[in-house]
């Protein structure tokens, strides 16, 4: 049996990243492409044809990603690679409830233009679990805070008119104390 | 000196007047002769002295007409006969280089250039992950966020909806919002459960009834308030087409029956139905039912002439008796050996007072198939466990898996039955694929005592357990 092949990520802004099959496909866009390029040997026996150009390492670009941004990724899949979330779809409810993770809430302890840019490239390179962390850590700042603030918070902009808020206002009345 | 342009007041005027398109200038021409003197005498002059050649009669006619049209067209059929333009105002800025920009524009101009500075400002999130983050947030909360702007709004809208907490004191408001007439578009269909059972008083019965049409096309859930559910609002509740469940418990008023299934027979998706605890009228018993519904509570006036004469569908597989003050053993037994086979669920909640204590004794017989059975102590006794009303079945398991044993609580009850009536059949393979039991603290059974403990072990050994209510 030959020796796994290597794969390596460039970033928007050339940077390298040699990286561990298994690391790398914490994301499922990449696991899709490997799956494609790569078929897992034993799985499907079609790994002749690809024999002869093994050596060369499989590069997979990532447009979207700088590499400071990359490397906190990379930091997150390398934590959990031996962890398998589940796949299916988990009902609302038990996935708002359940509490951020400390090494996560750790993790996510950057400023927030990273933690922005964390949360797109999660949602680009479809890591589901790290997505969540992300705009729970984000909803953990939102909370309790005005329209206003939020609209700060992601760069909304405000397009009712004054008329229109104190009529949402009104009509929202009988919510009020819920 | 008098305006000559004027045309000339002639009786066939008002009849013109509201012509339109090309019938207009036919009619324009037609009607040139008639204002011959008027335009020929006008335009002749002006055109006489252009171009005397007697070539251009039959073009000058058709000028004629044209400016004829042409000079009443605005009146005849503008815009709006209330349309201002304050030509003046804008041609004179224009005319300055000012500003192209009426004022009553600016600030929006204004306020438009300030949100392109915000937009550009920093990194901005794509719209869906927002929205993931905001549903991440507390419940509470999106009252709020819903002035965060338009599309937030519009999204946030339906959540903020389908469920809303109504109380006494807010259900008035609510109704306004939902009466007003600009809002009956936005809010059409937006609520999916209704539940009034909060209320002691909705006002008037037509609120509900109103409602109930204003949601006709989404509403799942309804729970009706303590009174008034006229005949108004059965009649709204036949629109509902979506509606899962349909909870009557609370109503006061009596509630005819007939009508009742004459309106829900045709809800092809509703599952769920509770009669109204208190009264309910009923003559006749060959109701069509609805053909989904899989869970019934009997409640209120029903009487054993109406148990064992209804048709009820093959498709319930959950029944429950609360409240039925005329019901009797005969009822009970006759129509739990009708559809008993079916049943995976059954309950029997205290009080129903012309029950004997042993009504429910054959529960077991009846139903082979439960999975669930709950039972108030008053209306079974040891018997229920015993070989002869729990039989082994012959060539499967009893799939019974909860069984749960209430109590009212009143003196001696709790001896009606014994721990061990349970154990032995549990011991016994009679029981065999029971789980979970329940009993409740007021049986006034010792929890300590060596029977009860003996239950616990017995039942703990297969891999179930006893709990306490």
């Amino acid at each position: 049996m030959t020796k796994e092949r290597q794969i390596a990520i460039i970033t928007s802004d050339g940077d390298r990243f040699p990286v561990e099959r298994k690391v790398a496909e914490k994301s499922i866009l990449i696991k899709n492409m490997l799956k494609n390029l790569l078929p897992v040997e034993g799985e499907e026996g079609e790994d002749s044809e690809s024999d002869e150009e093994d050596d060369e390492p499989i590069e997979i670009p990532t447009q979207n990603v700088r590499s400071a941004v990359m490397k906190n990724i990379l930091e997150w899949c390398e934590h959990y690679k031996d962890i398998n979330f589940p796949d299916d779809e988990q009902d609302d409810d038990s996935k708002k409830s359940a509490p951020i993770d400390p090494w996560d809430s750790n993790f996510l302890n950057v400023d927030q233009e990273m933690l922005y840019e964390i949360i797109l490239a999660a949602n680009y390179l479809n890591i589901k679990p790290l997505l969540n962390a992300g705009c729970k850590v984000v909803a953990e700042m939102i909370r309790g805070k005005s329209p206003e603030e939020i609209r700060k918070t992601f760069n909304i902009v405000n397009d009712f008119t004054p008329e229109e808020e104190a009529a949402i206002r009104r009509e929202n009345e009988w919510a009020e104390d819920r | 000196m008098a305006n000559k342009r004027r045309p000339k007041k002639t009786r066939g005027l008002h009849y013109r007047r509201y012509v339109y398109g090309p019938v207009a200038s036919s009619e324009g021409e037609r009607l040139n002769p008639v204002d011959d003197g008027l335009l020929n005498s006008e335009s002749s002059t002006s055109t006489s002295m252009q171009d005397e050649s007697p070539d251009h009669e039959g073009d000058k006619s058709i000028v004629d007409s044209r400016s004829f049209h042409r000079q009443w067209y605005g009146e005849v059929w503008p815009s709006s006969k209330f349309q201002k333009v304050d030509v003046l105002g804008v041609a004179i800025a224009l005319h300055e280089g000012l500003s192209v920009l009426p004022p009553w524009q600016e600030d929006d101009y204004e306020k438009r250039l300030q949100n392109r500075k915000i937009e550009l400002r920093g990194l901005k999130l794509p719209f869906e992950i927002i929205m993931e983050i905001i549903r991440h947030t507390d419940d509470s909360e999106r009252r709020n966020q819903l002035l965060i702007c338009k599309s937030v709004y519009y999204m946030l809208l339906p959540d903020v909806y389908s469920y809303p907490k109504l109380s006494t004191t807010n259900f008035l408001k609510f109704v306004d919002v939902m009466m007003q007439r600009e809002n009956k578009r936005r809010f059409r269909d937006s609520v999916k459960v209704l539940d009034l059972s909060n209320l002691i008083q909705a006002g008037k019965v037509s609120y509900v009834s109103k409602l109930l049409k204003r949601f006709s096309e989404s509403l799942e859930v309804f729970m009706s308030s303590q009174s008034s559910f006229g005949l108004s609002s059965l009649v709204s509740l036949r629109y509902c087409k979506r509606l899962k469940v349909l909870d009557l418990n609370l109503v006061s008023e009596t509630v005819n029956l007939r009508e009742l299934f004459r309106c829900i027979h045709n809800l092809p998706s509703l599952e769920q139905l509770s009669f109204p605890r208190s009264s309910i009228t009923c003559e006749e018993y060959g109701m069509e039912w609805p053909p989904n519904l899989w869970y019934l509570k009997l409640q209120g006036g029903i009487t054993d002439d109406f148990l064992m004469n209804s048709n009820f569908p093959d498709t319930i597989t959950n029944l429950e008796f609360a409240h039925c003050p005329n019901v009797t053993d005969e009822g009970v037994c006759d129509l739990l050996g009708r559809i008993g086979r079916q049943l995976k669920r059954l309950s029997a909640y205290y009080p129903m007072p012309m029950l004997s204590a042993t009504a429910f004794d054959f529960a077991f017989l009846y139903c082979p198939n439960l999975k669930l059975f709950y039972t108030s102590i008053s209306y079974i006794s040891g018997d229920v466990f015993s070989e002869t009303f729990l039989p082994e079945l012959v060539n499967k398991n009893r799939p019974l898996r909860n069984l749960i044993i209430d109590s009212p609580g009143q003196l001696g009850q709790g001896a009606k039955l014994d721990p061990d009536d349970i154990t032995v059949a549990v011991s016994e393979e009679r029981l065999p694929c029971l789980r979970s039991i329940s009993l409740s603290s007021l049986l006034g059974w010792d929890f300590m005592s060596e029977p009860v403990q003996n239950l616990v072990s017995e039942l703990e050994w297969r891999g179930g357990a006893v709990y306490r209510l």
